[in-house]
């Protein structure tokens, strides 16, 4: 064994660069894991900004500052006073690209992608170490220039995240030049890091696998973040493009989005929508990867129909590229091209139910263990399925029209985007947090953690598409200023209820995290008795992963093989010649 | 234990094959992939634009003229001259990797490259200068100013990037001609100047393009 192991010893790649020390390892280090988890405590940091800037408008919607009492008397008793319509327009704005481009991207692709890619694949490090540093400063520089909008004239940008033209593109309409510009070129150096990301990402999975980890041994996380940096390598320069166009139409006069120049502001819809729709997968794909990882671990059972998932996965990629106008049934688009929009669209649904399915026919059998983990696990396709169905609504132009830009699409895309892929960051926390600072997270805080996020995640979320199709607008700051919107005014106090319950149930996860970085139990290599190649090594991993490259023997999966000792084989435990129990398979192929 | 009992589906990398592509230069061709989407966003929303002028339109009143005539004016003879420049360029930088590969320092080659280089981006600065002259800028005549500076400042970035890096390479092979002088083994690495020749490459290719939907469609 170990003068098989020997020969594969790859040294081209490998340690690379020395491992800097003191506090220099924590700002400049070329090492993926630490850069990682730079990405980790960087975009939880920007989760606490985000998740306050809601905890605002939540206020706002429950108790507006800009609400006349029945009794003429002006202003709400309980109302915080500085937010007004503007405020309130730049907080939902930078809400959703906070949320967006510093929080759920960069938690599931920055973190969980640097962090996990190498060990997972078994090598030393990315392709690149320099660029994926570089990667990091420029995402930290994006998250800056962005939040700087707050401190300009102006105020920050306030057009939605969207920035539709001609509203972001003309500094008469927006209020807000230096804002609106400091939006869209935080956004383009972000775009930078997205790029250098992906084609580091994709680079390290197609030349560095381990020997034996051939594609089809990969874990579902690798394959995920794969076909999740190809979408973000294709998907993100046409952004850059128009948001170069933005930035010109505002600073330098040029016509791009003006209508009285012969310009058109729908270019700019059909430019941010064909990112933006690839942009939504982009944020699934890697929940979707490693809650399947989660899911079989925890199950005790391979995933069901491996290659099913990986093909659901790339088609859902492709189609990703092809159904962006369904963001524009209402923007006066030809009948035919929308109704091909929403078929495309509906066709989504197929790899995504063969994703559900599979991940019920994981769990079918499987001897569960309702760990943290777990529980965030099932909740994220609970939750993806729920807000998986209210697309399906939305794909149908005519139910689109009737419910566009209101509250129902708001519940739609939290449950997408908090409940699929928020609850998929968690389960990967609880996952591989031993891995990567060798220590136990606190289980029974976990799950008290866990079903308070659920329940006051539901509670929040859920009565918004209630209120949404009692007709109530997105990205209004008065809901009591409409006539038809006043009944509705208590369904919007207890949804600020439960959305406080949220943001500070957090609190307990935050305490968790920290408490559990000294205290927590140590983690030993492998503490969830899982199969592929970073339990391998020790939590958390040296400098360079791996003493001896690995070779690898068998998929990702090999969970409760029957006659086996334990119900785990590692992908580098090789076949023993006289075990009875995998033999036939071996055999099977040659024979 | 021997790797007979691996199942058949499995392969290890042949040592005595090197890659077809070095991770670096993989990487590039990968980044060259997203480049290509940035002008083809340029490109499309130009195309969406310019169809939605209507026929007659294009270009505006009074708008200096850019487009190829029969016979071709000064300008376009400018151009295209100066499309020419920049296409050999390429073949120049493909004879100096050429001569580097066969030992040589490629110092000629690289150093005709930078100039062509230079000489490409000198006439799209005259000519940049000269249409400001006539009265066409990012802001004036509609689009047609707007799409015509956007599209070429972005490719103009792109090869002021390229110049520096071949600038690079010239030193680069300043220092290799040096150690052949004086008999000694130069810098057997030449992933840089294989990186820079894909990037170079890939600018030439996209002005290809420019040219022909910005000066003959």
């Amino acid at each position: 064994m170990s003068t098989l192991a020997a020969t594969h010893v790859h040294e081209t790649h490998s340690h690379a660069h020395e491992e800097p020390t003191g506090w220099k390892k924590y700002i400049w280090s070329l090492d993926h894991k630490i850069i990682g988890i730079q990405y980790l405590f960087t975009s939880l940091a920007f989760l606490l900004i985000g998740g306050g800037m809601a905890l605002l408008m939540r206020w706002q919607l429950a108790y507006p500052s800009t609400q006349v009492m029945a009794s003429g008397d002006v202003g709400n008793p309980i109302a915080l006073p500085f937010i007004n319509p503007q405020f309130y327009n730049a907080l939902f704005t930078m809400h959703a690209t906070v949320m967006v481009f510093l929080v759920v991207m960069p938690l599931l692709i920055g973190a969980f992608g640097n962090y996990l890619i190498p060990l997972k694949i078994g090598t030393g490090d990315m392709a690149f170490p320099l660029i994926n540093e570089l990667s990091y400063w420029f995402y930290v520089a994006s998250g800056v220039i962005m939040l700087a909008g707050f401190f300009v004239a102006g105020g920050a940008a306030a057009g939605g995240w969207t920035a539709y033209a001609p509203l972001s593109s003309v500094a008469a309409y927006n209020g807000t030049k230096m804002g609106q510009t400091l939006w869209a070129a935080g956004i383009f150096v972000n775009g930078l890091a997205s790029i250098m990301g992906a084609f580091n990402y994709i680079t390290t999975i197609v030349n560095m696998r381990a020997p034996g980890m051939g594609f089809f041994r990969l874990p579902l996380t690798v394959w995920a973040l794969f076909i999740t940096a190809f979408l973000l390598l294709l998907a993100v320069p046409v952004l850059s493009a128009a948001l170069a166009m933005l930035i010109l139409d505002l600073n330098f006069g040029t016509n791009f989005f003006n209508p009285a120049q012969g310009g058109q502001p729908l270019l700019w819809q059909h430019l941010f929508w064909f990112f933006g729709h690839p942009e939504v997968y982009i944020m699934i794909l890697p929940a979707m990867g490693m809650a399947s990882d989660v899911l079989s671990i925890f199950s005790r059972k391979p995933v069901f129909g491996y290659k099913a998932m990986v093909f659901a996965m790339i088609a859902i990629g492709l189609l990703g590229f092809i159904v962006w106008g369904h963001h524009m049934f209402v923007s006066g688009m030809n009948l035919v091209l929308s109704a091909a929009f929403g078929v495309s669209t509906m066709v989504i649904a197929v790899p995504s139910a063969i994703k559900t399915f599979n991940w019920l026919g994981t769990l079918w059998g499987g001897s569960i263990h309702f760990t943290t983990a777990m529980l965030n696990a099932l909740a994220f396709v609970a939750m993806f399925v729920i807000g998986g169905f209210s697309g399906i609504f939305m794909a149908s132009t005519p139910v689109n029209i009737f419910v566009h830009h209101t509250y129902f699409i708001v519940a739609h895309f939290h449950y997408v985007l908090f409940g699929g892929s928020i609850f998929a960051v968690f389960a990967s926390i609880y996952t591989w947090y031993p891995k990567m600072f060798g220590r136990m997270l606190d289980e029974t805080l976990g799950k008290i953690h866990f079903a308070l996020t659920f329940v006051f995640f539901n509670l929040c979320f859920f009565p918004m598409h209630n209120v949404g199709l009692g007709g109530m607008m997105r990205r209004i700051a008065d809901p009591t200023a409409y006539e038809h919107l006043r009944s509705l005014q208590p369904i919007n106090q207890f949804i600020t209820f439960a959305a406080i319950g949220l943001g500070f149930s957090q609190l307990l996860f935050f305490w968790n995290f920290f408490r559990s970085l000294k205290n927590g139990k140590p983690a030993g290599k492998n503490p969830w008795h899982a199969t592929t190649l970073e339990w391998t090594v020790a939590s958390p991993p040296g400098h360079g992963n791996f003493a001896v490259t690995p070779t690898v023997y068998r998929g990702a999966y090999d969970y409760s093989v029957p006659g086996h000792p334990r119900d785990y084989i590692m992908q580098n435990e090789p076949d023993a010649p006289d075990a009875p129990a995998t033999k036939p398979r071996t055999t099977a192929l040659v024979g | 234990m021997n790797s007979t009992t691996l199942p058949a589906s499995h392969s290890f990398p042949t040592p005595s094959a090197g890659p077809r592509f070095t991770l670096p230069k993989f990487g590039m061709l990968v980044f060259l992939a997203s480049e290509a989407m940035l002008f083809a966003g340029l490109i499309g929303g130009y195309i969406v634009l310019r169809i939605a002028q209507g026929p007659g339109s294009w270009p505006p009143p009074g708008a200096p003229e850019i487009g190829v005539k029969l016979p071709p004016t000064f300008l376009n003879w400018v151009m295209i001259a100066n499309t020419v420049i920049l296409l050999s360029s390429s073949v120049t930088y493909h004879w100096g990797e050429a001569r580097m590969r066969k030992g040589g320092s490629g110092l000629i080659g690289y150093g005709l490259t930078a100039i062509f280089g230079t000489i490409f981006l000198g006439v799209q600065a005259w000519e940049w200068l000269h249409l400001k002259h006539e009265g066409m800028w990012f802001n004036t005549y509609g689009i047609y100013g707007s799409c015509f500076f956007t599209m070429t400042g972005f490719h103009g970035l792109h090869v002021f990037l390229g110049l520096l890096c071949i600038l690079m390479a010239v030193g680069r092979s300043g220092l290799r001609q040096m150690k052949l002088f004086s008999g000694q083994t130069p810098n057997p690495s030449h992933t840089f100047e294989e990186l820079t020749g894909y990037y170079w490459h890939f600018v030439d290719l996209v002005w290809i393009f420019l040219y022909s939907i910005l000066y003959v469609l």
